[in-house]
């Protein structure tokens, strides 16, 4: 009972090392866009897995993985080597090696399976979908070890790939070896996608190493941070994966592990403050009853400002707006709860800090247009003057001139002369 | 077995069947190759997993229309989520694809592991194929007596549809798959387009998943299609030739899965792949040899040339008709093994006297290298008048471009230049060779 517990709590140790591996090899995967490269990759090493156990006529975990080692590399080769003369894409190539290596497999198992090697036969159906709880004690100490060797190169090195990864052309000026780097780096990921075969399986080991990596993206910029959080989340779905699997009879681990990777994709892509679906929402309708505000207080400004009177009708801004009378009201209720009108039976007026806040953004939106009438040359919706103070677009000495302009026609919010020129019509 | 043998009673339902299905995965995949959307089989293939257990467990047999409903709803939704993730998210768009398809289709096997093994779906049936049990498994009606397998008319009614949609708006495929904004500028949709070619893609990988296997419809989606593009240049080509590498994989495929006693449609792919490997290497166009020998022919006549402009200057020189010193000819970076290839042919070729380090040149040498001469004497002028090289700058641009310049090209630069009579380095303009009348006054420089 004790054993079987040391055994289990060694081979969750194994996955979960190998969710480490997984997880920051991935990340340099995704930066250096060979996702789908290790897709083509996990799934050419099943010849190799094949051969080698008809070659060694036994499942020696080594000799497998050696076998699975060789015809992975030699998949990404050839993926290399077609894509390499231009008339074949590399999507293609990938789909290519994929198609036709995996195959090779599926007939090699074919053989071995008719040549009446059963039970052994088992032990490669593992490597289709993985499976964890049949794995050996000395298997999970080399997935193990093997795992934490990669965690370690990845940290002496990360600096290097770094640059390799944002910035190829500028590293081969450096003077770095970026076809080494490079080489060392698919090496890596060719190491990761075999220690996680047995455990992942051949179809989806892809997996492991893309999900948890495009899950931390959705977190963090920098490639650090990261590292260390797609480890964690390769960990996390690892060892979750291995107990669940481990606990329930007849489920592979494989799916289990990625379904728990993609668990936490999801969560991250709901949750996460900057980029999460939530957040994102949460920022665009902040965003949008900041520029509805903005209209309204002009609009309430332009009515007084060419009536005379200091206070305008709730029809004439509806003319000015068009607003329906039940958004009209939302939009109005809003303005007087933060104090920026008094909306009384006759009209609206602004109060104090809305006349300020009205002047200033009717002030920077007609210096916008008089900009754009004399010398602009850009393309004004590139500009979002929600967000941005018109200081902070156009250079002081020129906002003045546009002021000067502005204050010449009487039309520059606050000063003195108000003219009954007509507006533009800028929104 | 012998290869008539795939034609008995036993096998052709096989034959049938795997053929029909490589067929329809390469008409579909022919577009997706072109549309750079190789991978989008890869994703479709595997993410109509869950699609096709559930509409499978729902109906509770092989109907293939609650299959293909789920399989399509599935495809729908790799695609769509696969665009949200790249578009919304600003997820690259390998990685959002490959979190897409790799989720589905995990969720995929768990749900038949845990659910459908119970009922009749063999998981290794739905991942791998089982095209051998095409033969037991046949269709309730009959065609002059004889009861083809089930899902040969299912391919083939798939099959048909496709060639239908195809053929329907074969132009608008064709825009849309090469020149979108132009599609969409004229009007076309090419965003419907794209979700109509999703969507027979799904139709085509639910159909011919029975027959070689969900992971393995990716092989008969790209290979065929990758090797159409080997071999064509115009879209129909390519579709002809995908379907004849189809076709060839199929045969061969189930042939060889019979002498080695293993699965057919692993035995498919692993064909198409040698298909292709064919192709890459022999294409007349693309292939690696041919592309190969073009460049040994081309190295071959600039040393042949090179040989020639050396030898007529010689005589040049011997024979002095001008009073300043021919450049020298051909530099001595060739690699000997193509000197030597290209002394024989030009001895072969009757353009020297003899195969020696300096032969003398016969009628039809002198010919060539006077050509190769006044080629490059002209363009030194080009070069000279028009773009300003200093004297010193230009014989190295001149012996590169010498070997490039047609006679017509030569005749009009020649025009062009004012019939110069020499050249910057005051070296004379020899006449062409056929043009003597136009020259008169010029000897040419044998008589």
């Amino acid at each position: 009972m004790l054993g079987l517990e040391y055994n289990t709590a060694v081979v969750l140790a194994g996955t979960a090392a190998l969710g480490l591996a997984a997880g920051s090899t991935g990340s340099l995967a995704l930066l250096r866009r060979r996702a789908l490269l290790a897709d083509a990759l996990s799934h050419a090493t099943l010849p190799g897995i094949c051969i080698a156990f008809m070659v060694t006529g036994s499942r020696s975990f080594a000799a497998l993985l050696t076998g699975a080692l060789i015809t992975g590399i030699l998949g990404v080769l050839v993926v290399v080597m077609i894509s390499r003369r231009g008339k074949i894409r590399e999507d293609a190539a990938i789909g290519i090696v994929l198609g036709t290596f995996f195959g090779g497999g599926i007939a090699l198992s074919g053989i071995i399976q008719r040549r009446g090697a059963d039970a052994a036969q088992a032990g490669l159906d593992s490597f289709l979908l993985g499976q964890t709880a049949g794995m050996l004690l000395s298997d999970a100490i080399t997935i193990g070890v093997i795992a934490l060797i990669t965690v370690a190169l990845v940290v002496l090195l990360g600096k290097e790939w770094k640059l390799i990864c944002f910035d190829p052309d500028f590293a081969g000026v450096e003077g770095w070896p970026v076809r080494a780097l490079d080489l060392l780096l698919m090496l890596l990921i060719t190491v990761t996608v075999v220690i996680a075969l047995p455990a992942v399986g051949v179809v989806l080991t892809a997996a492991i190493l893309i999900i948890p990596a495009t899950a931390a993206r959705l977190w963090v910029d920098r490639l650090g941070p990261m590292l260390i959080l797609a480890s964690i989340f390769g960990v996390l779905s690892g060892s979750v994966g291995t107990v669940i699997s481990a606990g329930t009879a007849g489920l592979p681990a494989g799916p289990v592990i990625v379904l728990s990777a993609s668990a936490i994709f999801v969560v991250s892509l709901l949750f996460s403050p900057r980029r999460g679906i939530i957040a994102r929402a949460r920022s665009r309708v902040a965003q949008r009853r900041r520029q509805e505000r903005r209209r309204l207080l002009g609009s309430i400004y332009e009515g007084i400002e060419e009536s005379h009177v200091p206070m305008i009708g709730e029809a004439e801004l509806a003319r000015r707006r068009s607003w329906g009378p039940g958004r009209m009201r939302k939009h109005l209720e809003k303005a007087s709860r933060r104090g920026l009108i008094v909306w009384g039976s006759t009209g609206i007026a602004l109060t104090d800090s809305g006349k300020t806040l009205a002047e200033k953004i009717v002030r920077d939106e007609r210096i916008w247009q008089q900009y754009l009438l004399s010398q602009a040359q850009i393309d004004r919706d590139l500009i979002d003057l929600d967000a941005a103070e018109i200081g902070q677009i156009l250079p002081k000495a020129m906002v003045e001139e546009l002021e000067a302009v502005l204050r010449a026609k009487g039309r520059l919010p606050g000063a003195a002369a108000i003219d009954t020129e007509t507006p533009g019509g800028a929104s | 077995m012998s290869f008539m043998g795939l034609f008995d009673h036993a096998s052709l339902p096989i034959l049938i069947v795997a053929v029909l299905a490589a067929c329809n995965c390469a008409l579909v995949g022919s577009y997706l190759v072109l549309r750079r959307m190789s991978l989008l089989g890869d994703a479709i293939s595997h993410g109509v997993l869950p699609g096709l257990v559930i509409g499978f467990m729902l109906a509770g047999n092989r109907d293939l229309l609650p299959m293909l409903l789920g399989a399509l709803a599935a495809a729908l939704g790799t695609a769509l989520a696969t665009d949200f993730l790249k578009r919304s998210m600003r997820i690259d768009g390998d990685a959002a694809m490959g979190v897409v398809f790799t989720t589905l289709f995990a969720l995929g096997v768990i749900l038949i592991e845990r659910y459908a093994a119970q009922v009749d779906l063999d998981p290794s049936c739905v991942l791998y194929g089982q095209v051998e049990y095409a033969a037991i498994d046949r269709w309730s009606g009959a065609i002059f007596g004889w009861r083809p397998p089930r899902s040969a008319v299912t391919l083939a009614i798939v099959f048909a549809i496709d060639l239908g949609v195809i053929a329907l708006l074969w132009k608008e495929f064709l825009l849309t798959s090469f020149d979108a904004p132009l599609a969409d500028s004229l009007g076309l949709r090419s965003t419907l387009m794209h979700l109509l070619l999703m969507g027979m893609t799904a139709l085509t990988t639910v159909a011919s998943f029975e027959a070689v296997g969900s992971i393995l419809v990716v092989a008969m989606l790209v290979v065929p299609g990758a090797i159409g593009t080997l071999l064509s240049d115009r879209l129909l080509g390519v579709i002809l030739a995908a379907q004849g590498a189809a076709i060839l994989s199929a045969v061969f495929g189930l042939w060889s899965a019979e002498a080695l006693d293993t699965s057919v449609s692993g035995m498919m792919a692993v064909s198409a792949g040698g298909v292709f490997a064919i192709a890459f290497v022999f294409a007349p166009k693309h292939g690696w040899l041919p592309h190969r020998l073009r460049r040994l022919a081309l190295s071959l006549r600039i040393v042949e040339e090179d040989i020639l402009g050396v030898l007529y200057r010689k005589h040049e020189k011997t024979h002095g008709t001008g009073d300043v010193e021919p450049e020298s000819g051909a530099p001595p970076w060739h690699p000997a093994w193509l000197q030597i290839l290209a002394r024989l042919r030009l001895r072969l070729g009757g353009a020297v006297e003899s195969f020696s380090q300096e032969p003398a040149l016969t009628e039809r040498g002198m010919i060539r290298g006077r050509r190769l001469v006044r080629r490059h004497r002209l363009w030194e002028i080009y070069l000279s008048d028009r773009l300003a090289i200093p004297a010193s700058h230009l014989h190295d641009p001149a012996h590169r471009v010498e070997h490039f310049l047609d006679e017509e090209f030569t005749r009009r630069l020649e025009e062009k230049l004012d019939r110069p009579e020499r050249d910057p380095h005051g070296r004379e303009i020899p006449a062409p060779p056929e043009g003597k009348a136009a020259r008169q006054k010029k000897r040419p420089p044998r008589e």
